[in-house]
């Protein structure tokens, strides 16, 4: 298992090499002149190169990207923002863990609701509550989150002043987002974990199991949810991930100043450091939720836990026939 | 199943309604507010005019009745990307320029008298190509550093090291101390008899102790010798300023009209959202907002233009004109550059007017010529002069244009991607239509038009924003003269003019010993006779504050300054 760890770690860097190169070529041929961004309507032309000059902007494309990849992957360091000097690293320190807090809020909204009641509706399909959870859940993913967002702050802080409308502070300022976060992805999850579900109380091994005379709580909790499980874990993974992507919306309506904003605001002004570096430190964030999913997968799959463990040895065995 | 789609329906039809229903308490109007907001509709020159004579009278008035407020918040849609502004100009760094720095000498407001901060007083050379400046001997910053001529002078040398000083490099060769109280500023021979020259160099710079200084730290933590400390900078959310209690300038007579002490401390909130703003002010999460769009004004102001119960609400002109340009680089393409009838038959057939009131409602006025009236060589003759909306005249000169022997061919407008630009294009391209010109709407985001516009083979026309905190004249010597920037190796204008009669009349303009009425006058004559440039609205910026703020007030640029507004003596702020 730890050697399958390193193996995978090993396999991000290719990974994230490449979301760096691309990231910089984009925000490199994008047309967009920081130089000219910072300096106002009023510069000159010839002050706009003095400051091009300055940034670099006036080398050529390799050995920027030399000197980017040097700077990010081996000197461990994402520069300094061209709008204000602070380092890009303090910055985003100082911003993740409101994103994290929002992503990770909703995602244990989506888990711990979403699981059980898909499963609650495909337990009891066909009934009165099931039909009311499927409408729901159609009603929730139709939803953009912002228009929630906005409808959460009407009610919710003009009219019936309970909570913040926006900013930063206490937790009452990351109750709204956190909701209007989390409610498209509980409702994809309760659809996600429904049909996981219905698949498996439809299997052999299940109908088995109750012909075995084993309760209706053993069956679906023994039997039929761990195999239920995995299309579940795989949308898990994927689900934090889009609560990350999807906090950068949030983040807007709500002004809290996350990675989201930070990034949205380095595009929008051409900051290449800002924008460069968010992105890489967001690919190597969803590359390690990837592996986290995987490995989960393993912890509850034993056919895919013995392919981890045992895929090394398989090979050498092979390789011994052979010779 | 039908009944309980149905129920579910009512429920949320019942709690949208009940979440977008509007507010009784918001269309009720108080007629103490209203006496007190009567001029809030009246435009530019009446609100100025305000504005001056309530600055005048704000730190007498706080520090007389002892009405220094507690904590003022203020929402603003603008990020605060640095409080150093030697790392660049961004608008959020412009706001809270005053509170935490002391330059040479501030200007209140346009085309005011510069008044007098650090630098004692100054004298220019009867050449105009030194100025110097004596400062007072007891400035400290807020840390107690001493500052002294050399720390101007490093101050100012080191600003323009970093290229940002884009609106002080032109002008400036270099700077000394000749003592510990006298600076000397020596200007290029090029640009030291332009009329902006000497306000533009003694008000561009905040003062710093060259030893205190800290580059990486003064980004978010400043130490300035304005009469506001930097107590927190929350990156991308707020900044907390705190009154210095020994600010350097004790005698309080001394203050220009932007230094003032009237609240201990204030709050900055970052809120991007114009809609989140306005909801912001309703919900009492601050005292005031610096900005109020056009949708949210029926918040905070009734039809007759009266501040709604709870609020106060002014309005202040901005510097900046909304302007529609023509592509006028001979050998790039444009379809308008050779065609000057053509370029004439598109200006008459544009109901500006129309285009104003349909968009912008009260938050702009009808701009007259490349201008805004609240320059101070802003010729109301020009109200009459200009260009207006004609459409047989249209037709006239689009039939002795060469539009249709050409083809008829399809002319690009382009513009930021921003609602309102976006919505000024369409109704061009609609009013251009009427009388047979074809023109498709090109719209990219604020970078990308900062790049394209100035590729002259991108477009016909242009709308873009301009403004100057001197004077038209520096205005249209910065954006209409051919030294401006550079297309294919030759010198233009900002919309593609090579070297011409543009350039010259301008240069005549902005020279202190030609600079006059008349020959102001002569550049709106050229640019309008010649189509040109064509003006289409000048922004007005509303304000709006909780009720218990007395009296709101604004820097040169029309930005809010709430460590100035006057507060009543009971008021307490939402932070309090």
């Amino acid at each position: 298992m730890g050697k399958y760890i390193v193996k995978r770690l090993l396999m991000m860097i290719p990974v994230i090499l490449a979301v760096a190169i691309l990231i910089f070529t984009i925000m490199t041929f994008v047309p967009g002149n920081p130089a000219s961004l910072i300096l106002g309507a009023d510069a000159t032309e010839e002050q706009i190169r003095i400051k091009e000059h300055e940034l670099g902007l006036d080398q050529p494309y390799l050995v920027r990207l030399g000197s980017f990849l040097k700077q990010t992957f081996v000197e461990l360091d994402f520069g300094r923002s061209y709008w204000t000097n602070t380092s890009v690293t303090e910055e985003m320190m100082e911003r993740f863990p409101r994103t994290l807090a929002i992503a990770g809020f909703a995602m244990v909204f989506t888990t711990i609701i979403g699981i059980p009641l898909g499963i609650f509706t495909a337990v009891h399909e066909g009934t009165f509550a099931d039909r009311i959870g499927v409408l729901l859940c159609v009603v929730g993913v139709s939803m953009p989150t912002f228009w929630l967002a906005m409808l959460f702050v009407l009610l919710l802080s003009l009219k019936l002043k309970l909570l913040p409308a926006q900013g930063m502070g206490g937790v009452q300022y990351y109750v709204m987002p956190v909701i209007a976060q989390s409610l498209g992805g509980i409702s994809g999850m309760v659809r996600t974990a429904r049909a996981s579900m219905l698949e498996v109380v439809r299997a052999d091994y299940v109908t088995t199991a109750r012909s075995k005379g084993l309760s209706e709580r053993k069956v679906i909790y023994e039997h039929a949810l761990p195999n239920a499980m995995l299309p579940i874990i795989s949308v898990l993974g994927g689900q934090l991930a889009n609560q990350l992507g999807g906090a950068l919306v949030i983040e807007q309506v709500f002004s809290i100043p996350g990675i989201g904003l930070y990034l949205i605001n380095a595009v929008n002004t051409r900051d290449y450091p800002v924008a460069q570096s968010s992105v890489v430190f967001l690919s190597i964030l969803f590359s390690l939720i990837v592996l986290a999913t995987d490995l989960c997968y393993a912890a509850v799959d034993p056919m895919i836990r013995a392919q981890f463990t045992q895929g090394g040895k398989k090979k050498k065995k092979g390789k011994e026939e052979n010779a | 199943m039908r009944k309980v789609i149905a129920a579910v329906l009512a429920l949320t039809m019942t709690a949208s309604l009940c979440a977008c229903g509007g507010g009784s308490s918001a269309s009720e109007t108080t007629t103490a507010a209203a006496a007190d907001t009567t001029a809030a509709a009246e435009t530019t020159a009446a609100a100025a005019a305000d504005t001056t004579a309530a600055a005048e009278t704000t730190a007498a008035a706080g520090e007389a009745s002892g009405t220094r407020a507690k904590t003022v918040t203020l929402g603003m849609n603008t990020q605060i990307s640095t409080l150093d502004p030697y790392n660049g100009v961004s608008t959020g760094t412009i706001y809270l320029t005053e509170a935490i720095h002391d330059q040479l000498f501030s200007a209140p407001a346009l085309g005011a008298p510069i008044e007098s901060e650090i630098g004692k007083s100054y004298e220019i050379s009867e050449d105009n190509k030194t100025i110097t400046v004596e400062i007072y001997d007891y400035v400290h910053d807020q840390a107690g550093n001493e500052i002294k001529a050399s720390d101007v002078a490093w101050s100012y040398n080191t600003y323009l090291a970093t290229g940002n000083a884009t609106g002080i490099a032109k002008y400036l060769e270099n700077v000394e101390a000749s003592d510990d109280t006298h600076v000397v500023f020596h200007l290029k021979e090029a640009t030291c008899k332009e009329t902006s020259a000497a306000d533009a160099i003694l008000t561009g710079c905040v003062i710093y102790n060259e030893a205190a200084y800290d580059a990486d730290a003064y980004a978010t933590n400043p130490v300035g010798c304005g009469p506001y400390k930097v107590k927190e900078f929350v990156t991308g959310a707020s900044v907390t300023l705190e009154r210095d209690p020994n600010y350097w300038q004790t005698d309080e007579s001394l203050w220009a009209s932007l230094k003032a002490q009237n609240v201990d401390t204030c709050i900055f909130k970052i809120i991007l959202e114009d809609a989140q703003l306005a909801l912001a002010l309703e919900t009492g999460d601050v005292d005031a907002v610096n900005y109020v769009s056009a949708d949210n004004l029926q918040f905070f102001m009734d039809d007759a233009g009266n501040a709604l119960s709870g609020y106060i609400i002014e309005p202040f002109s901005s510097i900046l004109c909304v302007n529609v340009s023509f592509n006028m680089f001979p050998d790039a393409g444009s379809k308008v550059a050779n065609d000057k009838n053509l370029r004439l038959a598109i200006e008459w057939a544009i109901d500006k007017e129309g285009i104003t009131q349909t968009i912008m409602g009260r938050t702009a006025s009808v701009s007259y010529g490349y201008a805004t009236p609240l320059y101070g060589d802003y010729n109301p003759a020009w109200e009459t002069q200009d260009i207006g909306f004609d459409v047989e005249k249209a037709k006239a000169y689009l039939a002795e244009s060469d539009y249709v022997k050409n083809g008829s061919p399809t002319l690009v407008i382009m513009t930021e991607s921003n609602e309102v630009k976006t919505k000024a294009a369409q109704m061009i391209q609609n009013y251009c239509k009427a009388i047979g010109i074809n023109m498709e709407v090109k719209t990219a985001d604020t970078a990308l038009f900062d790049n394209y516009k100035y590729d002259f083979s991108e477009w016909d026309l242009k709308i873009d924003n301009n403004g100057s905190r001197q004077s038209l004249a520096a205005m249209y010597s910065t954006f209409l003269s051919h030294e401006h920037t550079s297309y294919n190796g030759v010198p233009t204008s900002f919309n593609g003019a090579p070297e011409g009669e543009m350039s010259k009349l301008c240069a005549i303009a902005n020279n202190v010993d030609t600079n006059s009425q008349q020959t102001v006058d002569d550049v709106f004559n050229y640019y309008t006779e010649n189509a040109i440039i064509y003006g289409l609205w000048g922004s007005i910026n509303y304000i709006a504050a909780q009720d218990g703020i007395t009296g709101l007030k604004v820097q040169a640029l029309a930005y809010a300054q709430p460590w100035a507004f006057t507060y009543s003596a009971d008021y307490k702020g939402v932070a309090d």
